[in-house]
């Protein structure tokens, strides 16, 4: 233990040393004062859909303006809609013609569709036109809840788990690479090889390190920006063991390059690969299975119900039970390669 | 005085093929692009998903197969298991002669309303309109030309933060010593990395490009775009090279600034078009801008050249601004 207090104080030192504290508190007040004021509750989306109700009698345009669709994007000239489309290449354009009862749309894509997309917006078009026509019959379905409607997470917060899981989380794996890289330039690690501490507690003293800044810094972001009425020991849980097995990959990956100008490729290709559950975060409805197996996506998934609860029940053990299982096997693997690449061959 | 630069310039090549940072270099962002690349068709292609059980009829999932991704399941338990997962994926079962829509209450409105509309539309024995389809453009894919924007950003970047830890190193080995007694000039040796950064930059640029959109874009324009992005990206290495003095304190730079470097672009996909304005004083928004002409093409090829003005402009008023530091920090004449 004492020599596992010594080896975390000479590693809090180094990271002291190099002033990262005042990166991590600035990169900290930089999204305080984002979440806070500058970034809104709700985002205006840009709308990318134009209208051109060529109807007799203008049918389409009042059921339109009372679903809450911008003037701007209704048109009353051919030639104006069409020049619309032209200078936005994100739009989609719906023209209506003909009478209530003989309708016919046209939709205008410029994007790649897939036919269930194409489907869908087939079925929202004929329910607007038997909504304009009254034609509407009662509905031969119900809907059941399997929870109390959650309220919708403000724009501005909900990007709080984004930052925890891809800046605070992942704070370990690029500099615990960091330090090995230093460690091994200076020849610190020839003077640990000698020492008798062992393996385990190199490894461990800067898992703590990490570890530790990854929740101060996580807390007291939390505490700033979600205030106090969320579900703490959850979120430190998933933060705490989500941090280790950042730090455990970087280490992991980092032994097996010499430097960090080969290391700081491999990084931004193993970041990528751990960002792509951010787009089903945004997009619940994209989930594809591949996405569930990369470990942040329990993490932002889980650390979105500690902050934001929706009553889920029991979703968070096997969350757990993913981190935990990935910690174990990466701690063993780091183990081994520490001993053969670090403390025994001459790198 | 071009001798001292080229042997500069050739120094860092030998050193790089030394490293195996070339084969990096050229192999990791051809890596990332492919995962994009096939990526890409999964985002494009997705759409929404039904959890179903036996007691809707094989006739209705297969119709409802035409709207979305189906998961079939025995019963409606597993159903609601299905749907309290963490996706958003709409439920329906059947009780008696009503379907049953199960939500898990945290979807967004457009989700119930979506089940609701196809539910009737599967129902409903006529067409209620005649629908016309019409492809306008180029029949583009935003996705895609986003996604290689965002790529050739990362990559020229990249080629900045590179050059930052090179400068550190030759720093902490003290080789910067050496090459302060030699000749060779402060701007020399920034010319001769940005030179560096430029041609790294545009290959791997170009290479990115073919990968992720072929040949549907200009590789005249992305070759000069990527000469001018680079200017920018060497002086955020000139600047992660001059401040830190170690490589943890490289890294801690490079986190505050890579917040600012892609969270900019980032913003700007998303903000409306008359508040773009906001990130004007930003120059990597220019850079942005110009890969945005390059892949989408919406702006005039002046707005091109001028964001490459702008770009490089900034750069040089920045590298201007940093020059009396830098003179202290690398310590070369």
């Amino acid at each position: 233990m004492k020599r596992f207090i010594n080896l975390f104080k000479q590693d809090t030192r180094v990271i002291i040393r190099s002033g990262l504290h005042y990166a991590v508190i600035f990169v900290s007040v930089m999204f305080i004062i984002l979440i806070n004021f500058v970034i809104p509750e709700s985002l205006e989306v840009k709308s990318n859909e134009f209208f051109y109700d060529g109807t007799q009698g203008k049918i389409l345009e009042p059921f339109l303006l009372a679903g809450g669709v911008e003037t701007d994007s209704i048109f009353s000239n051919y030639d104006d809609f069409i020049g619309a489309l032209e200078e936005n290449g994100d739009s989609i354009g719906i023209q209506l013609e003909g009478s209530a009862e003989n309708a016919r749309f046209t939709i205008f894509s410029q994007n790649t569709e897939s036919i269930k997309n194409i489907n869908l917006e087939e079925a929202v078009l004929e329910s607007i036109l038997e909504n304009i026509r009254g034609t509407v019959g009662p509905p031969n379905y119900r809907v059941e809840n399997l929870r109390e409607e959650a309220p919708p997470i403000p724009f501005n917060k909900n990007l709080i788990p984004v930052f925890l899981t891809y800046e605070v989380v992942a704070l370990g794996f690029l500099l615990i690479a960091v330090m090995i890289f230093q460690e091994k330039a200076e020849g610190s690690i020839h003077a640990y090889r000698v020492s008798s501490s062992g393996t385990a507690i190199y490894i461990l003293s800067k898992v703590a390190i990490f570890t530790l800044i990854a929740v101060l810094y996580g807390v007291i972001t939390t505490v700033s920006t979600a205030g106090f009425n969320i579900d703490y020991a959850v979120l430190l849980l998933l933060m705490i063991l989500a941090s280790i097995f950042m730090t455990l990959l970087g280490l992991l990956v980092s032994i097996f390059f010499k430097n960090i100008s080969e290391f700081l490729f491999v990084t931004f290709g193993v970041l990528l690969i751990m960002q792509l559950p951010a787009i089903s975060y945004i997009n619940p409805t994209f989930a594809p299975g591949f996405i569930k197996w990369i470990p942040m996506y329990p993490v932002l998934f889980g650390l979105r119900e500690a902050l934001f609860s929706t009553g889920k029940q029991n979703y968070l053990f096997p969350y757990l039970i993913t981190l935990i299982a990935g910690i174990v096997i990466i701690f063993a693997a780091c183990y081994f390669a520490v001993r053969k690449r670090l403390m025994r061959s001459g790198l | 005085m071009f001798k001292r630069i080229l042997n500069f310039f050739l120094r860092d090549i030998s050193g790089f093929f030394r490293d195996n940072i070339f084969i990096l270099m050229i192999l990791m962002p051809i890596l990332i692009v492919i995962i994009i690349r096939f990526f890409i068709p999964t985002v494009e292609t997705s759409s929404i998903s039904f959890a179903v059980d036996d007691s809707v009829g094989q006739e209705f999932a297969s119709m409802l197969e035409d709207y979305g991704n189906i998961v079939e399941y025995d019963s409606p338990e597993r159903v609601k298991e299905r749907v309290g997962g963490t996706d958003d994926i709409i439920g329906i079962t059947r009780d008696g002669d009503q379907y049953v829509i199960i939500l898990e209450g945290n979807e967004k409105e457009e989700i119930k309303e979506i089940a609701a509309i196809v539910i009737d539309d599967i129902l409903r024995e006529e067409p209620a309109a005649e629908i016309i389809h019409r492809q306008v453009g180029s029949s583009k894919s935003l996705f895609r030309e986003y996604s290689a924007i965002m790529a050739v950003l990362m990559i020229i970047f990249i080629q900045g933060m590179l050059m930052a830890f090179y400068i550190i190193e030759e720093k902490e080995s003290k080789v910067i010593y050496a090459i302060a007694v030699s000749p060779l000039r402060l701007w020399e040796y920034i010319f001769a990395r940005w030179l560096l950064v430029a041609i790294t930059g545009t290959v791997v640029s170009i290479i990115a490009s073919l990968i992720l959109m072929g040949t549907s874009v200009s590789y005249m324009l992305l070759l000069v775009g990527a000469v001018f992005s680079s200017s920018l990206a060497m002086v955020v290495g000139l600047l992660i090279g001059g401040l830190a003095g170690n490589q943890i304190s490289g890294i801690a730079i490079m986190k505050v600034l890579n917040l600012v470097i892609f969270l900019v672009p980032l913003g700007a996909i998303f903000v409306h078009d008359p508040y773009q304005y906001f990130f004007y004083p930003f120059p990597n928004y220019w850079v942005f801008r110009i890969l945005k002409n390059i892949f989408i093409g919406t702006g005039s090829t002046g707005d091109f050249w001028l964001s490459c003005g702008i770009t490089l402009v900034s750069s040089i008023i920045i590298l201007v601004i940093l020059l009396p530091f830098l003179k202290r920090r690398i310590q070369i004449r």
